[in-house]
């Protein structure tokens, strides 16, 4: 009996004699009950302190399996934010009056035997937690990244020693203990803000500067007939490189312009059938028209909306076609002001959180039609909230003169 | 939130078992509450060290997939009525019924469970206490990971015992000493 109830890892002894006594003033019948007692005691390196519990969903509960990286990221100001290869989650503390017992060697009823021999098991609580944390999967927040991004715009390699060019530039590591999104949509979010990486720094492109490159872009296409043919990439940058870094250059006709596919050149004497791989771009053209529509509204903020269409019709290369749908997102028609305007309105400059989009949204103008509101909330629509979703949360929808609107539910602040 | 925790307080007292004694038990009792238990959302300072780092969570190397550990879950808290260190103490008996029913006696308490099956598991995480390691590889860049905080998953729980029930009192005489 005695090797039975000394329990080898701490001091607690216990007897089957004492465990069946209790049973008898507890009135459980021994035939109801399994032959195997779990005696259950706290362990004598009990701590409360350096454990702490997670509650994992599947999908990072799979990342961790597979040893792909899981981070929590963040700074002093923001919460934590867990993130793995592509999701984010928001982390939150819950604490609960319920006492959880951690018990690495627990057996559940199932694995126990049905009969045999009385028996006493010892079993450690290592630890006793009121509290654990949850994830909630979030958007990844990635209006930090635009921010410092723009501390230090890339402005042309002859303005980098410029007084104004001496903010900080961050490297993606720097980035990733900054931003709190998983790499995939930092990387996402990257290449939406056009973000190119020059020495081992990501960098947006000054405005201006972009402007200038793509005048010297176009000009070159208009030249050499590369409107139609598409633009010989190799070509292209060997020419320019005199004037702008090739990396920079090859970006941004990467930015605007497509590829068509890479055609081999056979050089007409036969004697030497030289072969070269040429990759050509074709300028796109409503990112194009869009590029020149931004130019036009940035500078002019709001425009008359006859003029800006002819404006901008005038300002793109020969051959494309401006169209409203190409600025989706970026600009606001006011088709009840006399004459009709058009101003510059960036779904990009937006608050990223929902609320404070709305908020926004109808602080700028009381009601929106759902056409017109789309582009400004669609990129807060998630797999199981879509836009209409959205607007059945925080608007509340009339009908105006036939048409159905949608106005704050609460006062806009 | 200070009235939430008051609020417990005053339910924690006013729910205190009397005291009965149990001859050479622990003299540990189950202090145990009923109200709903709404979880208090409060924002994570994870061990104070969030400074502009990221924080590694990981499964130690050496283990691939962490054991799969358990949790008893008791509606109140743990305490003894003098105010000693609870290391090494007996809790209770733990018993299955042949239906795999959960029966926990704690001192003059008797509690009847289910089993639980985690619809999200935990993952229990201990401060990794030596600097990361050695076997994996990484990109010249990622200096600041290394010097970071990391957290070693050392098991994970996906099943507990749930006692949400009110402990019946077993009604009994002070057993003889045994």
């Amino acid at each position: 009996m005695d090797t039975d109830n000394v329990n080898p890892s701490s001091s607690v002894e216990r007897t089957l004699i004492e465990v069946e006594a209790v049973l008898e003033f507890a009135k459980v019948e021994r035939k109801e009950i399994k032959a195997v007692t779990q005696i259950v005691h706290f362990s004598p390196d009990l701590d409360n302190d350096s454990v702490c519990l997670l509650e994992l969903d599947s999908a990072v509960l799979d990342a961790l399996n597979q040893g792909d990286k899981v981070v929590i990221r963040g700074d002093k100001e923001d919460g934590a934010v867990l993130c793995t290869k592509n999701k984010s989650y928001d982390i939150k503390g819950a604490e609960i009056s319920n006492a959880m017992l951690i018990m690495p060697n627990l057996q559940f009823g199932d694995s126990l035997p049905e009969d045999g021999p009385a028996q006493l098991q010892f079993r450690q609580v290592t630890s006793t937690l009121h509290s654990y944390y949850e994830l909630r999967q979030c958007k990844p927040k990635l209006k930090k990244l635009k921010t410092i991004l723009e501390e230090n715009p890339y402005n042309g390699w002859e303005n980098e020693e410029d007084p104004d060019h001496l903010g900080n530039k961050y490297t993606m590591n720097d980035i990733l203990n900054l931003v709190q999104a998983s790499e995939i949509e930092i990387g996402l979010a990257l290449e939406k803000l056009h973000a190119v990486e020059i020495d081992g720094f990501w960098r947006i492109l000054d405005f201006e500067f972009l402007t200038q490159v793509l005048n010297h872009i176009i000009q070159m296409c208009e030249e050499n007939d590369w409107l139609n043919t598409g633009i010989p990439m190799e070509e292209c940058l060997n020419i320019l490189q005199e004037l702008f870094p090739r990396k920079v250059l090859e970006h941004i006709i990467k930015m605007y312009a497509d590829k068509v596919g890479s055609s081999s050149n056979c050089e007409e004497e036969e004697d030497e059938p030289l072969t070269i791989d040429i990759d050509y771009y074709r300028l796109n053209e409503d990112k194009i028209c869009r590029f020149f529509a931004e130019l036009n509204l940035k500078e002019a903020g709001k425009f008359n909306l006859k003029d800006f269409l002819s404006v901008w019709q005038k300002c793109v290369p020969e051959g494309m076609k401006t169209g409203l749908y190409q600025i989706e997102g970026m600009a606001l028609v006011d088709q009840n002001s006399t004459p009709e305007t058009i101003m510059y309105f960036n779904v990009a400059d937006l608050p990223e959180e929902v609320e404070g989009r709305f908020n926004f949204l109808f602080r700028t103008r009381e009601k929106w039609s759902l056409e017109d509101i789309t582009p400004f909330i669609s990129d807060l629509a998630t797999e199981t909230t879509d836009v209409k979703a959205l607007l059945t949360k925080y608007a509340r929808a009339s009908t105006h003169n036939g048409i159905k609107v949608y106005n704050s539910r609460k006062s806009v602040t | 939130m200070n009235i939430y925790k008051k609020l417990c307080e005053n339910i924690l007292v006013l729910h205190n078992s009397p005291d009965i004694d149990y001859g050479n038990y622990s003299g540990l009792s189950l202090v145990y509450t009923f109200y709903v238990v709404l979880p208090v959302l409060t924002l994570l300072i994870f061990a104070g060290s969030l400074i502009m780092v990221q924080i590694v969570i990981k499964v130690p190397r050496e283990d691939n997939t962490p054991p799969e550990w358990a949790m008893i879950e008791l509606q109140g808290s743990l305490e003894t009525r003098h105010p000693v260190a609870l290391n090494g103490r007996f809790i209770g008996d733990l018993h299955f019924t042949k239906n795999d029913v959960p029966v926990l006696i704690i001192g003059h308490h008797i509690l009847y469970g289910k089993v639980v099956s985690l619809e999200k598991p935990f993952a229990v995480l201990v401060k990794d206490s030596e600097q990361w390691s050695e076997n994996e590889p990484m990109e010249t860049d990622d200096e600041n990971v290394n010097k970071g905080t990391s957290y070693n998953v050392i098991a994970i729980i996906k099943k507990k015992l749930l006692f949400k029930t009110r402990p019946k009192p077993i009604i009994a005489n002070v057993p003889k000493k045994l």
